[in-house]
């Protein structure tokens, strides 16, 4: 499998080994039903834990991109697009619960969050 | 695989009270300072040592009453001791193969040839990097369910340590249910192939983490006195005193780079974990 | 323990060339020297060179290293009173045909019957060295065991150098006359007891120590 991880950056490697097998299902690199190396021929591969690629796969699997049987290994679940997109929805959702959780805590009242939200976004277009 | 429970060691001037737990299918690293455990660690999971209190089991039997068939599931490769070095490798590969029935011959030979290991030469004439690569074979090739490796690839340079590593890898890959405990002052070999890590400290574990937990949540924040007097303190496990300032050890980056931008924070890989957590860092 | 006879022979072998010295020493000295020397000199020294073996495992701390493969502690003592005590009887068959040819060549006739009781005799003394060497060797390490064997020898000597004054020649040749008189049977059943009581005990000893040793 094409990984190409950095080591040397800020984003977690689970993170970036997360993202690079999510897009290469996305853009049909991986198809529907194929398998995923082993967690211990992956890991050996990129020279990584283990545990990183398991949990890499975990991840992957609750966002629903891939399904593990046990036993047998890990493969792409339907590229039903929807259930991507309905992964990537429920993602952004426990995103969004996370910060504004974070935001009350620091005090922040209903209308301050949508402004922040606002401004953010403003900034972005 | 691997327990022990409140063990307890005592020597003259020091004394080792650990616990630990290793799954099957791990392969978990030990770090810290010399002098710190590792070696008495080691002795009392392969049974060497008696421990003073406490229980230390391998396979779920107590490590000094292992029997011979389960000695057999197990591969040692220790520091400084190994056959006698008056012995060459086909005396070796002889040995081994009585004493192992699961014994790989072949792949014991095809070995030595790829790891250039001489043939006529009795181990005493070999270089650092061959003795090591030796000790590493003769644990690694009888098909042991554990491995145990102190300092596997110490006096190797980078070559031969990603062959030993990468050896270490297809080992497990095998057969799932391998598991392997190694120790070593080497961060980057641990950092690229250990679930967990284990730290040890005067005779205490002070840290257990996923490896990947420590590159990816562990960092250090620099700094200075300011910054200090008002820096939230609730993910800092400790903090030296730097000419800057303070070198402030987080478990928790993330919310750190979220609640201070401005702040300076580096990654934490394990050499840092030791330095800071062990005190003493640059 | 074939996994560590297969070690211990392949190290003794190492010493190919000192073993063919000491061979041909032997078979020189089993020539010139008056007959019976080569009967002790030849069990002699194939016991102290099994028993050399485990110098090599003490050296660099090759004991840790040696218990934790699939052996324990029993076996190992085991496979050295095995190794010495075959060692040792294969020298002494050697050294008696070594024996006999010579004194052949010499005197051309011998009456080996008449012989064979001192022969015999040689063994139980190699063994009950043996009985000594190898606990001492195994607690104290070669070095400091070669120490301890001087001390021991010398106790003796001195000992049995004080018995004589204390008790008198005279004394000690009546009680010799009288041993001479018990039957030869009942001695040589006695001394076979007595050194397999020895080795059983020196086992004993030396799976004690081996135990108890800080690896």
């Amino acid at each position: 499998m094409n990984i190409i991880l950095n080591h040397s950056s800020m984003i977690p490697i689970y993170e970036q080994l997360t993202d690079q097998i999510k897009s290469k299902i996305i853009q049909s690199l991986l198809k529907e039903g194929e398998a995923l190396p082993s967690v211990r021929t992956l890991a050996r591969e990129l020279r990584i834990s283990a545990l990183t690629v398991k949990k890499a796969y975990d991840r992957l699997e609750e966002e629903g991109f891939v399904t593990t049987v046990h036993g047998k290994g890990t493969y792409v679940t339907a590229s039903d697009k929807q259930l991507a997109v309905e992964a990537r929805r429920k993602a952004v959702e426990d995103a969004f619960t996370q910060a504004i959780d974070k935001a009350k805590a620091v005090g922040l009242s209903k209308e301050e969050i949508l402004e922040i939200v606002n401004i953010i976004m403003e900034d972005e277009s | 695989m691997i327990s022990l429970r409140n063990v307890v060691k005592t020597y003259n001037d020091f004394q080792l009270n650990i616990s630990m737990e290793i799954p099957k299918g791990r392969i978990t690293g030990l770090v810290g300072k010399n002098g710190a455990g590792k070696s008495t660690t080691i002795k009392l999971i392969l049974g060497l040592v008696k421990p003073d209190s406490g229980e230390a089991r391998v396979f779920g039997t107590e490590s000094c009453k292992l029997t011979v068939k389960e000695k057999e599931q197990i591969g040692v490769c220790l520091a400084e001791t190994g056959f006698s070095n008056q012995l060459n490798i086909s005396d070796i590969e002889c040995i081994l193969a009585k004493m192992y029935p699961e014994f790989e011959k072949t792949y014991f030979q095809r070995k030595c040839e790829e790891l250039k290991l001489p043939k006529d030469k009795i181990i005493k004439d070999f270089s650092t990097g061959m003795k090591a690569k030796l000790r590493v074979l003769v644990a690694m090739t009888h098909k042991a369910k554990l491995l145990i490796m102190d300092e596997p690839t110490a006096g190797l340079d980078i070559e031969a340590r990603n062959e030993i590593l990468d050896m270490l890898r297809n080992y497990l890959e095998e057969d799932e249910e391998r598991t392997i405990l190694i120790s070593s002052h080497i961060s980057s070999d641990l950092e690229n192939l250990c679930d967990d890590i284990y730290l040890i400290h005067d005779g205490k574990i002070i840290l257990h983490e996923d490896t990947d937990v420590i590159l990816d949540q562990y960092g250090i924040l620099k700094v200075n006195e300011a910054q200090y007097a008002t820096l939230d303190q609730t993910y800092i496990l400790k903090s030296q005193k730097e000419h800057y300032g303070y070198a402030c050890f987080t478990n928790e980056k993330k919310y750190y780079q979220e609640k201070y931008p401005d702040i300076v924070i580096e990654k934490g890989g394990i050499d840092e974990l030791i330095l800071m957590m062990t005190g003493g860092y640059r | 323990m074939a996994g560590l006879f297969e070690k211990d022979i392949r190290l003794l072998l190492r010493r190919k060339q000192m073993l063919v010295l000491f061979l041909a020493l032997a078979v020189v000295l089993g020539f010139t020297q008056e007959g019976t020397f080569i009967l002790g000199y030849l069990p002699f020294l194939g016991m102290t060179l099994t028993i050399s073996t485990i110098s090599y495992d003490e050296i660099d701390n090759g004991y840790t290293f040696l218990m934790t493969l699939p052996i324990d502690t029993k076996t190992y003592v085991k496979e050295k009173y095995l190794l010495c005590l075959s060692g040792t009887f294969i020298s002494w068959i050697f050294a008696v045909v070594l024996y006999f040819v010579s004194k052949y060549f010499r005197e051309s006739s011998t009456v080996i019957a008449n012989e064979i009781p001192m022969i015999i005799s040689f063994l139980p003394v190699m063994v009950l060295a043996m009985a000594i060497m190898i606990p001492t060797q195994l607690k104290f390490g070669a070095e400091k065991s070669r120490i301890v064997l001087f001390i021991i020898f010398g106790i003796t000597a001195i000992l049995s150098f004080l018995f004589e004054k204390v008790i008198g020649t005279e004394r000690i040749n009546h009680m010799l006359i009288k041993l001479e008189n018990i039957n030869d049977a009942v001695i040589g059943v006695s001394v076979v007891l007595f050194v397999i009581l020895a080795a059983a005990i020196s086992y004993v000893i030396s799976c004690k120590v081996m135990q108890n040793k800080e690896l």
